[in-house]
């Protein structure tokens, strides 16, 4: 029975995922591919880069002292990926817990014995497993490339680099998974995820241009920079903590919300 | 077997006490109930009690007993209507692919049509087969009636009576009280209250519309009217005496200008509420 019900949740889910995937490999492929373009210009590129003011490269994640390096060049892709990645997570986990709701499928397993808990845990399961596809997919591809294009950069810096992907997508799919569990509409389901990334990458703008160290614990996009892989070697164990604990209590309230959730009756 | 005690939820029910027991066919005019019962919406206080018991874990189990049917309201436009049944069965311990056979047969609906191909009736036909497969001892059903044919009537009227002879327990919800099927008990919701009307008292009510002109009204001071309505072609009320005595009182033999309908819900529980 649990099978049955995580296979309709995979079947329910597989056309948003793929399509995710194909966005996420293309950006990727593309990405890695131009590098060579970009590196035998890279000087003029960096000239004309560094008549922008600081404050919008910045915002554009360019760093010019990097940019011509390809561990830099990579950054630059992979901070632009995990805006790409939140939206998917986010919208991943906006389709997994609310497609029930939408298709009337609520009030069936309701009455069926099965406690809701095990129903959201089976949600939580396919999401983590589509993520976790979605992110060997994404590591094997880039290492392909990188292999193949770039060359000289270390595996393990890469994977390293590459699993803030990963971490990010899990802790943003866990703030969606929570706001999801609120919403009380079916009808244009996409705009509460969607506009909470956007609101989140505003919160980190001020973080960046202005440096302000208290506003990095707010925000999930800033908790898994690649510069801290680049010069420590590793995440900052406080910011995984902080990931850990946004997941853990976003995923205890969602299941609360989701035991004591009720069904629309039409009283006239 | 099922009960619910000091039930209260906001602007819709007050103070509500109801037991249901084996073998019982309920009839509620609130909406409400049985997704109260299913612990779909929530109760601002009081308790609600399956086998004299309120714990919601033991709920879980309860609910291998419970049969369910609603209007049909699954969207998968691919499933067919025995892939719907065994996604369904999927869910409890034995398989009952022999009784959902079974009940396919008994209610004459094709196993292998798709569920978006489904007129009304049968998707009434689908969910009904769902709450009754899996042989439950309780049994709720809103507006079991409703797009229901002639056929689907009597034979679910059959099933239901058979589900009370072997002990289960049948509450239903439906804007009016069914008058075919046999009830026992009616909880009628007035004003957040629960109203205490008899159920033969409650059915012994009738609409009676006489088209005639020339009927002498002073015949009507000898019978029990409510709600009397008089135009210059027809002459209507409602009453709870016999029909035999009402045509013989006002000396009207001519049966084919007498109309006997059932008056709706909410004119019977004003009569009531009257007397």
């Amino acid at each position: 029975m649990q099978t049955k019900l995580i296979k309709n949740e995979f079947k329910a889910t597989l056309t948003t995922f793929i399509i995710w995937t194909i966005i996420i490999l293309a950006l990727v492929s593309v990405f890695i591919s131009i590098n060579p373009i970009l590196f035998s210009h890279s000087d003029a590129i960096i000239n004309k880069l560094d008549v922008l003011p600081s404050k919008v490269k910045t915002i554009l994640f360019i760093d010019t002292n990097t940019f011509n390096t390809h561990i830099g060049y990579y950054a630059i892709m992979i901070e632009y990926l995990l805006i790409i990645g939140a939206i998917c997570a986010s919208v991943l986990a906006y389709k997994i817990l609310l497609w029930d709701k939408i298709n009337g499928y609520d009030e069936f397993l309701f009455t069926k014995p099965i406690s809701r808990k095990k129903l959201f845990l089976n949600k939580i399961i396919c999401f983590t497993t589509l993520i976790l596809i979605q992110n060997i997919l994404f590591n094997i591809v880039s290492i392909i490339l990188v292999k193949i294009i770039i060359k000289n950069i270390n595996i393990i810096t890469l994977l390293q680099i590459n699993s803030s992907l990963l971490f990010s997508e899990l802790t943003f799919g866990a703030i969606s998974i929570l706001t999801s569990s609120f919403v009380k509409k079916t009808k244009r389901i996409y705009r509460v995820p969607i506009l909470t990334i956007v609101i989140l990458y505003l919160i980190a703008i001020p973080e960046r241009v202005f440096n302000i160290s208290i506003l990095r614990y707010i925000n999930p996009f800033s908790y898994f920079k690649v510069d801290d892989i680049i010069i420590d070697n590793h995440y900052k164990l406080s910011f995984i903590f902080a990931s850990l604990i946004i997941i853990m209590f976003c995923l205890r309230i969602s299941v609360i919300n989701y035991e004591e959730s009720e069904i629309k009756i039409d009283i006239d | 077997m099922l009960e619910l005690k000091n039930v209260e939820k906001n602007k819709y029910l007050n103070n509500i006490n109801i037991s249901i027991n084996e073998g019982e066919i309920c009839y509620t005019n609130s909406p409400l109930l049985i997704p109260i019962f299913l612990h779909l919406i929530k109760i601002n206080s009081g308790e609600i009690l399956y086998f004299k018991r309120t714990d919601k874990k033991s709920f879980i189990k309860t609910l291998n007993t419970i049969g369910y049917s609603k209007e049909l309201n699954y969207k998968n436009k691919k499933h067919s209507v025995i892939e719907y049944l065994k996604y369904s069965n999927s869910f409890y311990s034995p398989n009952y692919e022999e009784n959902i056979n079974n009940y396919l047969n008994i209610f004459s609906l094709d196993p292998h049509k798709l569920i978006v191909d489904l007129d009304l009736c049968e998707q009434k036909k689908l969910t009904l087969i769902n709450a009754l497969y899996h042989d439950p001892k309780i049994i709720m059903l809103v507006d079991p009636f409703k797009n229901a044919d002639y056929n689907l009537r009597l034979t679910l009227t059959k099933v239901l009576y058979e589900q009370k002879r072997k002990g289960s327990a049948i509450l239903y919800y439906s804007k009016e009280l069914e008058q075919n099927l046999i009830t026992d008990k009616a909880f009628i919701i007035d004003n957040k209250e629960l109203i205490n009307i008899d159920i033969n008292k409650l059915k012994s009510y009738k609409r009676i519309t006489i088209h005639t002109n020339t009927l002498d009204t002073k015949k009507l001071e000898n019978i029990n009217i409510y709600n009397l309505d008089i135009d210059k072609l027809y002459i209507s009320f409602i009453s709870d005496s016999p029909i035999d005595d009402i045509i013989k009182k006002l000396g009207y033999y001519t049966i084919d200008d007498i109309y006997i309908t059932n008056p709706n819900l909410k004119e019977i529980i004003e009569i009531c509420k009257q007397n």
